[in-house]
């Protein structure tokens, strides 16, 4: 019993612990989970109406991420004529792990798309390994629908978007090309995918449809483009020549308005662009021009050698360097006057300035204008030019007259648009530029005075010098021929020529520069057997600006053709001081 | 009282769950709507693409030029057929041209002072 009695005492002290007596207690408790869940869900539901309803800035405002969606910005001229634009296409592709019965698919296939290559399909269908291969890039869309009704398993389709340049051949040196899977590759493709990026990315920006980025403007006219591209064409066929280039720039602005380089290639269909001669000879390669440097020289001797149209040199005799002799291809054996070395472009003239500088001034006006380093344009195409190695007085010499010295022909036109423009330099662009920030670009190579002085020696070559057959009346051209014997094998070849004219208009208020290069052009009846520059490449300038300057809004004038008062020439008639 | 609770607590979530459901169905719809527009305005962008490529081929100067040659017999530019609006009075040939009203001794009739 006495085991019961304290059994029952355990128990009963059992339900006194915790004092507890509450029969609601369960319930309190339970009460109390109930408001916490309560709560709890309330802040859940409330913070989900807030997402969902109310519209959360944050969300909208997630940067824009840079996927394979965004497209490559369209290329259109300065007008805003389309020059490169994206198309969607179909392209056919397949899954060679789903193929049942190769044979059978290969026949399907090639019954309908019959300039497909069928050992090169039975390759790609049996590699077992892959799960994707191209089998046709860019199929038309009926094509797409009958390969679809066939149903051949394993075989599928993709849209692709292919760049597509609706004008062909024209601009293709400037415009470049892409591959299939459209990188850039050349040209201004490459420049946008390149060193561009920032650029073709800040078309992307400012443009709430990021899918459509602003087009690309450039700096080329295709009306200006087609008529050099068509005269370059007829002077190449005419003369025979290797082959032909030609370049407009504006000069206060720096922009290329067209440019050439002939034998061209379609954009459309890039291999044809990979053959040696197709390169762009206005900077993709560097060449010895001749007698057009010969601006340069006199520019500096106007500039810093204190000359003047009245200084004279002696060129009644070869000039002799060492064992090397320097004679004038124009000889005239007699002293001449600084205008005179320039128009009758006298070899021996100008090696005496360049002679007199001395080789460090020699060195930092050549520097001032560029021609020591690689233009940088935005064109991936870029030369660096060929110096000589030590400067020494038969270098200096030779330099002086565009022999010795290697250079982009759109560096030499760039230094003919600031001899021209007042004396600033202007860095070129192939991208369309306000005048404004061309200002700003600018920077001083030659005085105000020395400019106008070469305006007028310009024009002076074309009324009485070399440059005579480039006139055209009203257009009040100037310029300056130049005449290279090509260098074949590290020999110079008297029998080839590289000639190319150097000129702008109109040249009493110039506004564009005009470079016109013939590779190697045959001498005809009409040239009297002549391969110089003032029988092929001056003629085709003529040519090339009477058809351009309308389009540029180039007034002609007809009743002043002296290009500039107050600078008298002395008396060509009589010799100075014989 | 937890009664109470418990049936408007029941009572409100099925509202919301009704209400919540509508408007899923109207943003669904209106999803598939934006969707459709969408892939309507870009066939449209593909279509104005591809009309612009058509156009940039059509007016392309090789084309233009080909075309002139053709239906055209024009001649190149000359540099003395391009006059200032100015010499626009002194270049009308004798009788050709609209002739000058009553009183007005200007050929042109006084246009080009006008546009001046």
């Amino acid at each position: 019993m006495n085991y019961r009695a304290g059994t029952d005492h355990a128990i009963r002290k059992a339900s006194h612990r915790g004092a507890c007596n509450d029969p609601f207690y369960a319930i309190k408790r339970a009460r109390l989970v109930l408001i916490v869940f309560i709560a709890g869900f309330c802040l859940i539901g409330l913070r989900l109406g807030q997402l969902t309803i109310g519209g959360n800035d944050r969300v909208a405002n997630r940067p824009i991420e840079p996927d394979s969606a965004v497209m490559r910005p369209e290329i259109t001229d300065r007008s805003g004529r389309l020059l490169a634009t994206n198309i969607q296409v179909v392209s056919l592709c397949a899954d060679p792990r789903e193929i049942i019965d190769v044979d059978e698919a290969i026949e399907l296939l090639t019954a309908h798309l019959p300039d497909l290559d069928v050992a090169q399909l039975r390759r790609a269908l049996t590699m077992k390994n892959r799960a994707f291969v191209w089998l046709k890039r860019g199929i038309s869309p009926a094509e797409k629908t009958v390969l679809h009704d066939l149903g051949i398993p394993g075989i599928g389709f993709r849209d692709e978007i292919r760049r597509v340049y609706p004008m062909g051949r024209l601009g293709a040196h400037v415009l470049g090309f892409v591959d299939i899977d459209l990188r850039g590759l050349a040209g201004l493709e490459y420049y946008l995918d390149h060193r561009g990026r920032l650029f073709t990315a800040s078309l992307n920006d400012p443009n709430p449809d990021h899918h459509r980025p602003e087009a690309v403007k450039l700096a080329m006219d295709v009306r200006v483009q087609y008529a050099l591209e068509q005269e370059l064409l007829k002077a190449r066929e005419k003369f025979s020549a290797e082959a032909a280039a030609g370049l407009v720039l504006d000069i206060n602005s720096g922009e290329v308005i067209a440019m050439v380089s002939l034998p061209d290639f379609d954009p459309n269909d890039p291999t044809e662009a990979q053959g040696k001669d197709r390169i762009n000879r206005i900077t993709g390669g560097v060449y010895e021009m001749g007698s057009t440097m010969k601006a340069v020289t006199i520019a500096m001797a106007l500039d810093e050698g204190g000359s003047d149209f009245d200084t004279t040199y002696d060129a009644s005799q070869p000039l002799r360097i060492g064992r090397r002799i320097i004679h004038d291809y124009h000889g005239k054996n007699r002293i001449l006057s600084l205008p005179e070395v320039f128009i009758y472009s006298s070899n021996i003239g100008t090696a005496e300035m360049a002679l007199d500088i001395g080789a460090d001034r020699q060195k930092a006006f050549l520097r001032g204008f560029g021609f020591l380093s690689r233009l940088k344009t935005e064109l991936p195409e870029a030369a660096a030019p060929l110096l000589p190695q030590r400067w020494s007085e038969i270098e200096r010499a030779t330099m002086a007259f565009g022999h010795g010295i290697a250079v982009e022909p759109l560096q030499l036109a760039t230094a003919g648009a600031a001899l021209m423009n007042g004396g600033m330099l202007i860095a070129p662009t192939f991208l369309k530029r306000d005048k404004d920030i061309a200002k700003r670009l600018a920077r001083r190579v030659v005085s105000a005075k020395t400019s106008r002085k070469l305006r007028y020696l310009f024009r002076l070559d074309v009324l009485e010098g070399s440059a005579k057959k480039a006139d055209v009346k009203g257009y009040r051209i100037g310029g300056k021929t130049g005449t290279a014997e090509k260098v074949v094998e590290g020999h110079y070849v008297r029998t080839q020529r590289f000639a190319n004219f150097l000129g702008g208009f109109p040249m009493d208020d110039p506004r564009y520069c005009v470079l016109v290069i013939l590779d190697n052009p045959q001498a005809l009846a009409e040239t009297y057997g002549f391969t110089t520059s003032g029988w092929n490449a001056a003629p085709t300038a003529g040519k090339i600006i009477a058809r351009i300057a309308p389009m540029l809004g180039v007034i002609p004038k007809f009743d002043d053709d002296t290009a500039e008062p107050g600078s008298k020439l002395p008396d060509r008639a009589q010799p100075i001081a014989q | 009282m937890l009664k109470l609770v418990n049936g408007i607590l029941i009572a409100t979530m099925l509202v919301m769950a009704f209400w919540l459901y509508g408007l899923e169905r109207r943003s669904r719809e209106v999803e598939r709507k934006i969707a459709v527009l969408s892939g309507e305005i870009d066939e449209q962008r593909e279509m104005i693409a591809l009309l612009d490529a058509e156009w940039a081929a059509l007016t392309s100067p090789r084309r233009i030029e080909a075309l002139a040659v053709k239906y055209l017999h024009l001649e190149g530019l000359k540099p003395t057929q391009i006059i200032t609006q100015a010499d626009i009075t002194d270049r009308i040939p004798e009788g050709d041209g609209p002739s000058a009203p009553d009183g007005d001794d200007s050929p042109s009739g006084g246009i080009s002072e006008e546009i001046q």
